[in-house]
């Protein structure tokens, strides 16, 4: 599933590590989302747009999913 | 929040005690109740030597890295950051997804059942023995790759 993760963080100049802190998750897990390998559980992906106060569906593209 | 971490890695602490000490009694009650002699005697077969010493060796380093395991968990609950991160590592759900679809919870136990029946069947038939012995092996193996395998694509 693609996300705009990435940009986010780069935007709000944050590091893998510092967003696996605030989500409580590991590092590889966030690379793995942010490398479309993992897709993200509902409660996890809630906590990462909450991280940039936006909503999961600004976060994460559910085009592929939904058509 | 670190009252309930506390309180779920000492939970495990206990259960890994737990099986610490059920390995040895399930050593020593089988050897007494099914094999009949609690210390193990050379065989005059390197088959039945080489199953004997495989199910020592395999129950004392599974005693072992409990205990390591143990050992880890006390040093990590002994400061809030290091607990914080190994509780985070234990249950982050790509991990547990992981886990969970290489089979490993559930292979573990068959694997240590099929060595468990190894060990009794030494007596019966040396060939079946040895059988059992094999698939608990694969077993472990076939766990080992598919871990790195999800490892890799997930």
């Amino acid at each position: 599933m693609k996300n705009k993760i990435k940009e986010l963080r780069r935007l709000n100049n944050m590091t893998q590590a510092d967003l696996a802190d605030l989500v409580d998750t590991t590092r590889q897990t966030i690379i793995s989302i942010e490398n479309g390998k993992y897709t993200a559980s509902l409660p996890l992906a809630y906590k990462i747009a909450k991280v940039f106060n936006l909503q999961i569906e600004d976060v994460f593209d559910f085009s592929e999913v939904v058509s | 929040m670190m009252v309930k971490i506390k309180v779920e890695l000492g939970k495990m602490i206990k259960l890994y005690m737990l099986l610490l000490v059920m390995i040895p009694c399930i050593m020593l009650g089988m050897r007494i109740f099914f094999i009949g002699n609690i210390l193990p005697g050379l065989k005059e077969d390197f088959i039945s030597n080489a199953v004997e010493g495989f199910f020592i060796g395999f129950n004392i380093s599974l005693m072992i890295l409990l205990f390591i395991k143990i050992m880890k968990i006390k040093i990590a609950i002994k400061n809030d950051e290091m607990m914080k991160k190994y509780y985070t590592f234990m249950n982050d759900e790509r991990r547990v997804l992981i886990k969970t679809k290489s089979g490993i919870p559930l292979n573990i136990v068959n694997a240590y059942v099929i060595v468990l029946a190894s060990h009794l069947f030494q007596g019966i038939n040396i060939y079946i023995s040895v059988t059992c012995l094999i698939i608990a092996v694969l077993m472990i193996f076939q766990m080992i790759i598919l871990k790195f395998y999800y490892m890799k694509t997930m």
